[in-house]
This record gives structure tokens, C-alpha cells and sequence, in this order.
């Protein structure tokens, strides 16, 4: 049945993105057929957007114990990459290839074609655009009083944004106007990370960018944000769009781990290893009651697919930043996925951790609004420098009166030898006072 | 007990981890004689890394925590990189000395808790692992009978000072059977006098064989194949011959498992690449020494 479903929903994709008509010659026999056997309503299919589209007037679903995770996976509209027996890149000449690579580096030239738009403060209600990174690792660093700490690398692997809408388009853009748009004044940005090479890409999907005039990437995300921090598109986004001592939420798919039982997945203590055990290791034991609900609860915690969640990691600081390769370094190995995985970071939404008194770059951090360039490497005061000078602890004055009392107790627990201590335990007490 | 004494090396920014053991000995073995034997400090006589390369083959017995983990998955070069840079910065301020598992070393660290804000140790060195800013070695001792080990982060801030009393080598890289032998074994004074090695001579290999205590063991040093202990295998308890037997036997497909090679070790050019920034840090100084004369 999902497999059919699945085959149903890729014909009708690839029919709405060739064109707009729907019912064409070759794809209603099977798509008639289907609908016989499994009797699915038409009324809700969409030419824009598919069978998913619910009918306005229908309930929202139950938030409760909804799904945790779909099983059927995300088709992109568009397919970026060509099938690979459509590539070209293989049968060129050098070159051919060469004079390629000409082309794509004079054609994506710096792309700003809109002017930049005009400044406007920042409220603690406005909301400003995020940045895609890569994280690359997770690495300790220490604190100037000398602990250890972990902090998580993210690159932000040359960010630009590809295009840009006021809320009076995004509303217009959903049905019902979900995010009351047009009420907050929040618009979108889409932004897009990691350059890629176009030779190998359908026209669909270069078609995307040819508006703003960006090189074709291979990731894309939408940021929903306020009017006053829109960006016109083609500006790039570093590093540096956040600031050294910020908090920023971090988004992103878990590892993922597969089907697994339910001492993995649930922290279970599962069966006895002996004493008789057959098969009994590492079950979850009974799942309910045959008397009085005679039925298994909603939402039991049983064997099933762990992971690949989309989760958020909020008011995680930054310690450091590298400006030259754009790295960000947060506090802690918390932000989910593995090495190499994409991430989504941007301002927290937490109340105490917003920076109300220190309003953070508005739309963006522009490097010609700096009386000096940025240092390449910037730090937060906390943060201990490999090239500083070895931590060393003074010695106080509580430390040495610790000192004293302890030779008092000393004195106390040994009556015998009261006097030789007696005569020691002054001339420690000057030579501590001294030192 | 176990855990106050865990948590109090906690606070002096020690840290404690379980470590298994390697199976055969990197720094023992053929390949680290041919390099080690020879002077190291004159560095036009060692050979290579690769054929064609500055870089002298010796530095990946002198330098292990430059090279990065054998983790594919959890690899990136940026990263690693950016580390290689803090671990040199480090290095202007503290200087870490060549030292090997089985050489009696000192170390000074920065302590909030103790008296003079300040505790040195000495012990020998039984391992040495980590790659990056994780580098770390671990120090046992035996002090008024109870063995104590501590495990120093080599690029921790709160280290003043890494000393070496005596240079050496043993049979192993790594030497926990020691927890199994006679205490004399691993015993070293604390006012120890540093033995300097001389420039020209090749680091010394100690090849001492240790005969372990009666059972039980800590672990089960027999399946280890390790070269630097002996034990009869008469006096072990029942069945356990007989697993020994099953796994003193080589595997056949061991030799010819060409993918398994290739994972538990970095490309020589991938080598290169991680040693080419230390090299040059080396070079400098080298250099700035030469010219102050």
C-alpha cells in the first residue's frame, strides 16, 4: 500500500513539475487504477501542492502523541543532480573543461544586484536570519581558571542568500496564513550553503538561482524573519553575523541510529544475564494489563527507529570564532548529528539569555561598518589562549589561615607530642604570614 | 575511597579513563628501530617519512598526538588543523620534551587545593594516547605501598612543567601489567636526579622481562601478546590454558585482510600534511638557536 502511495505521489511530482496540467495521457490509466483499488479521495489533490494539502475547514491533528517521525521519506520538488548518465563531465577534453570552469566563475561574479536596504533598529522582538553550518568536530578547550571544557566547531560554509520575501508574499505563500505574517511582519529568507559545481545539475534547479544570481548550492534552508532584518539577495553571510559571548539555538537532525530495542532506545534495564533467563536479556517485559484496560497505553515506550529527529539545542554560547575559515565554537559537545552533518544556528529565543542591552548587528554584520579589521581569532574573556602564559593559582591569605587551623586540630588530635608541634606550629605560622 | 580520590584528581584538572591495551608494540618494533637508533637531533641521517619528503621518519614515534584519530567518520582536516595550530601555540610556552612508555618522567601542575599551589609528580610513564588536545600520559607510581597512576592532559593550561629523568624504551607500549608485578617494579623516588641523555646516542631500549605476581589478575595479561612479562602457563586457572592456546594461534586471513591495514592507520601523505606545521615550528627554533650563537 505505501509503496504504491509512494509510486502515486513521485508520478503526480514529476507531472506538476514538467507543467501545470494534471491529467495528461500517460499518467491517468495508472493513476485511475490506483484509485480504484485503494479508493482514495481526489477532492484534496492540488496541482501546487500535491495530495499532502489538507482542506482548510479539517480539525488540526492531535498533538499529543503524534508521530514522531514519518515513514515515508522527503522528496525535494526539484532533483538537484543529473542522472549520472547525463553528466558531461567525463566525456570533456581538458580543454573544454577548462573554458567551462571560465564560464561558471564569470558568471557567478559578485551577484549584488539590489541595493542594500535601509537600517533599522533591533527590538527583542525582531527576528534576524540564521546561518547553515557544517559541524566539524568536537574538541576540549580549557577556562582561564584552568577547567576543561568541550566545545562543538561549526564552519559556515560560504553562506549567501538566494532570495528574500516581505510578509505580505510570505503570507501569500500558505494557505490560511500559518505564521500571521502579515499581523507580525515576518517575512523569509532562503539561504543557501556550500558552492557546487552546475555542470552536474538539472535546470530546474539552477533555474532557482538565477534570480539572485548565486552559484548553485547544495544546501537550501528557509529563516523566517522579522521585515526590519531582511537581506536583499546575493549578500553572504559569515561568521561574524554573530558575536563572540552571544547565546544561539542550534537545529538539527539526531545521529541516526535505525531500528533498535528498547534498552537502546528507552534506557530499558532489560532481563537477568543468568539465573535462568531463556531469551529474556534484553526485552521490555510486560506492556500492560488483561484486567482493567485490557489494552496497550497510548505512547508505551516500545522497539522502533531511533533517531534522525529534528531537535534544538537552546542558549548554547559562543567562546570563540575563527573569521578567516568562519568557524564558530560553542559551548559544549551537545548540538545534534555527527561530524559533517548540517546544523542551523540562530539568535536564542530564551529570555534571559537574549542580549536586550547589547543589540547584536542589524540585518548583518557588514565588515565596513569596522573602525579596524576583526582579529582573526577572537576569544571571550573566559576562554584561556594557547599562547598565554601557564595558569598559576595565588596564594591567599584564607589559604593560609587554612593552614593554621589545621595545625590546631593537628594539635589537639596529639596530646603526646603537644610540645614538639607546639614549637613548630609558630614558626609556620610567621614563615606562612611571610611567604 | 575510590571515588573521593577520583573526584579530588578531578578538582587538580586530572582526569581518569579506562584504557585497553594495544596488541602488538609500535614503539619496539623493527620499523622504530631502524629510526630511533640513529641520533635524532641530527636530522639530515634519519630517513623520510616518504620517499621525497623533508619530514624525518622518527616524528610519528616523537610527535604521536599530531597525528589525528584513525576515525574516518569522525574526521575533518579544518578541524584538525585548527587544533594543530593550538597545540603549537602551546608549545611556545611549555615545552614538551621526546619522552617514550617506560621513561621516569616528572610532572609539575598548577594545583588549587594544594599547599604551595603546586604538586609534582614522579612515576613512569605506562601510556601514552590521545590525539590532538586530548594528548594525554599516564604516570604510576608506588607510594607508601599504594600504587597511585595519574593521568596528565599533555596541552592542559594548569601544566608548568613536563620533565624527563630517564630516557628509555621497553618491549611495550604500553605497560599496565605493572599493576600485576612486584611494586619494586614501578617504585621511583621522588627526588629522583634527572640522567641527561647524551646528544648521539640512540634512545636505549630496556629489555627487562617482568615475571608477574601469582593470580588474580587485574585483566587477563596472557591474551595480550605482550613481550615485557612471563608467566607459566601451568599456574593459570582452569580452562583459561586453553582459550591461551586458541589464541596464541595467528589467523591466516590476518595477513592477507589488506583493509583492515589500511583503516587502523593515516596515509603517509595524509602524515605528511599533519607533521609539516610542527617540522617547521622546529625548524624556526632550530634556526633562531643557530643564530643567537
Amino acid at each position: 500500500m505505501a509503496f504504491a502511495l509512494r509510486l502515486l505521489y513521485g508520478a503526480l511530482r514529476a507531472q506538476t513539475a514538467r507543467s501545470t496540467t494534471v491529467f495528461d495521457a500517460e499518467i491517468t490509466p495508472s493513476f485511475l487504477q490506483l484509485d480504484r483499488i485503494f479508493s482514495i479521495s481526489l477532492i484534496n489533490y492540488q496541482p501546487d501542492r500535491g495530495l499532502r494539502g489538507r482542506v482548510p475547514s479539517m480539525p488540526p491533528p492531535r498533538t499529543k502523541y503524534k508521530r514522531r517521525r514519518g515513514n515515508v521519506p522527503h522528496h525535494r520538488w526539484i532533483k538537484p543532480e543529473l542522472d549520472h548518465t547525463l553528466m558531461v563531465q567525463e566525456r570533456l577534453t581538458e580543454d573544454n573543461a577548462q573554458f567551462l570552469q571560465q564560464v561558471i566563475k564569470d558568471t557567478y561574479l559578485s551577484p549584488l544586484k539590489e541595493p542594500p536596504p535601509e537600517r533599522q533598529p533591533w527590538t527583542p522582538w525582531t527576528k534576524r536570519a540564521g546561518l547553515l553550518c557544517k559541524k566539524i568536530g568536537v574538541v576540549p578547550q580549557w577556562t582561564t581558571s584552568g577547567r576543561r571544557i568541550l566545545t562543538t566547531l561549526c564552519q559556515v560554509v560560504d553562506n549567501h542568500v538566494v532570495s528574500s520575501s516581505t510578509s505580505e508574499e510570505f503570507a501569500r505563500q500558505f494557505r490560511g496564513d500559518r505564521y500571521k505574517a502579515k499581523e507580525k511582519k515576518i517575512g523569509c529568507m532562503v539561504v543557501g550553503a556550500e558552492s557546487i559545481d552546475p555542470t552536474n545539475l538539472t535546470d530546474e534547479y539552477c533555474q532557482l538561482f538565477e534570480a539572485s544570481g548565486v552559484q548553485p548550492k547544495r544546501k537550501l534552508t528557509k529563516f523566517v524573519v522579522s521585515d526590519s532584518a531582511l537581506l536583499q539577495p546575493g549578500t553572504r553571510l559569515r561568521a561574524t553575523h554573530f558575536r563572540v559571548g552571544d547565546y544561539v539555538d542550534v537545529g538539527g537532525r539526531t545521529i541516526d541510529y535505525g531500528f533498535q530495542g528498547v534498552m537502546k532506545r528507552w534506557g530499558f534495564k532489560g532481563g537477568p544475564a543468568s539465573h535462568g533467563a531463556t531469551k529474556f536479556h534484553r526485552r521490555p517485559g510486560s506492556i500492560g494489563h488483561s484486567v482493567h484496560k485490557s489494552r496497550v497505553m497510548r505512547g508505551k515506550k516500545m522497539p522502533g527507529h531511533m533517531g534522525n529527529q529534528w531537535r534544538i539545542q537552546r542558549g548554547l554560547k559562543i567562546l570563540r570564532m575563527n573569521t578567516k575559515y568562519d568557524v564558530i565554537y560553542l559551548r559544549g559537545p551537545t548540538p545534534p548529528g555527527l561530524t559533517s552533518s548540517w546544523i542551523y544556528l540562530w539568535d536564542t529565543i530564551l529570555p534571559r539569555r537574549k542580549a536586550y542591552t547589547n543589540p547584536p548587528p542589524m540585518p548583518t554584520h557588514y565588515p565596513e561598518d569596522d573602525k579596524e579589521p576583526q582579529p582573526e581569532e577572537i576569544f571571550a574573556p573566559e576562554l584561556f589562549r594557547m599562547d598565554q602564559p601557564t595558569i598559576v593559582y595565588e596564594i591567599t591569605e584564607e589559604d593560609l589561615k587554612q593552614q593554621r587551623t589545621g595545625a590546631k586540630t593537628a594539635l589537639k588530635a596529639a596530646p603526646k607530642t603537644a610540645a614538639k608541634s607546639a614549637a613548630a606550629a609558630p614558626k609556620a605560622g610567621k614563615a606562612g604570614g611571610k611567604a | 575511597m575510590a571515588l573521593s580520590r577520583k573526584f579530588a584528581l578531578r578538582m587538580a584538572g586530572v582526569d581518569i579513563t579506562r584504557i585497553t591495551a594495544r596488541k602488538e608494540s609500535i614503539l619496539a618494533s623493527k620499523a622504530a628501530k631502524t629510526v630511533l637508533q640513529k641520533d635524532i637531533k641530527d636530522i639530515e641521517k634519519i630517513p623520510p617519512l616518504r620517499p621525497g619528503s623533508e619530514i624525518p621518519a622518527s616524528y610519528k614515534y616523537i610527535y604521536p598526538e599530531f597525528l589525528a584519530s584513525t576515525d574516518m567518520v569522525r574526521r575533518n582536516t579544518l578541524c584538525e588543523k585548527l587544533v594543530r595550530l593550538d597545540m603549537l601555540k602551546r608549545r611556545t610556552v611549555l615545552s614538551i620534551p621526546e619522552f617514550y612508555p617506560g621513561s621516569i618522567m616528572a610532572v609539575t601542575i598548577s594545583d588549587p587545593n594544594a599547599p604551595n599551589k603546586l604538586s609534582r609528580f614522579v612515576g613512569i610513564c605506562i601510556c601514552r594516547g590521545g590525539n590532538g588536545l586530548n594528548a594525554f600520559i599516564i604516570l604510576r607510581n608506588v607510594v607508601d605501598g599504594l600504587g597511585v597512576e595519574i593521568m596528565y592532559n599533555l596541552y592542559n593550561p594548569t601544566v608548568r612543567e613536563i620533565q624527563v629523568l630517564r630516557l628509555e624504551r621497553r618491549l611495550d607500549d604500553q605497560l599496565f601489567y605493572l599493576r600485576d608485578c612486584a611494586p619494586e617494579h614501578s617504585t621511583v623516588p621522588f627526588d629522583l636526579d634527572v640522567t641527561p641523555h647524551p646528544t648521539g646516542v640512540a634512545v636505549p631500549l630496556n629489555e627487562t622481562v617482568l615475571k608477574l605476581n601469582p593470580h588474580p589478575w587485574k585483566t587477563r595479561w596472557e591474551l595480550y601478546h605482550f613481550r615485557g612479562i612471563t608467566f607459566d602457563p601451568k599456574e593459570l586457572p582452569l580452562g583459561r590454558a586453553k582459550q591461551l592456546e586458541k589464541a596464541l594461534q595467528p589467523h591466516e586471513w590476518v595477513k592477507f585482510d589488506i583493509m583492515k591495514k589500511y583503516r587502523n592507520q593515516i596515509v603517509l601523505e595524509d602524515q605528511e600534511e599533519m607533521f609539516k606545521d610542527i617540522y617547521q615550528f622546529n625548524n624556526a627554533r632550530l634556526e633562531k638557536r643557530r643564530s643567537r650563537r
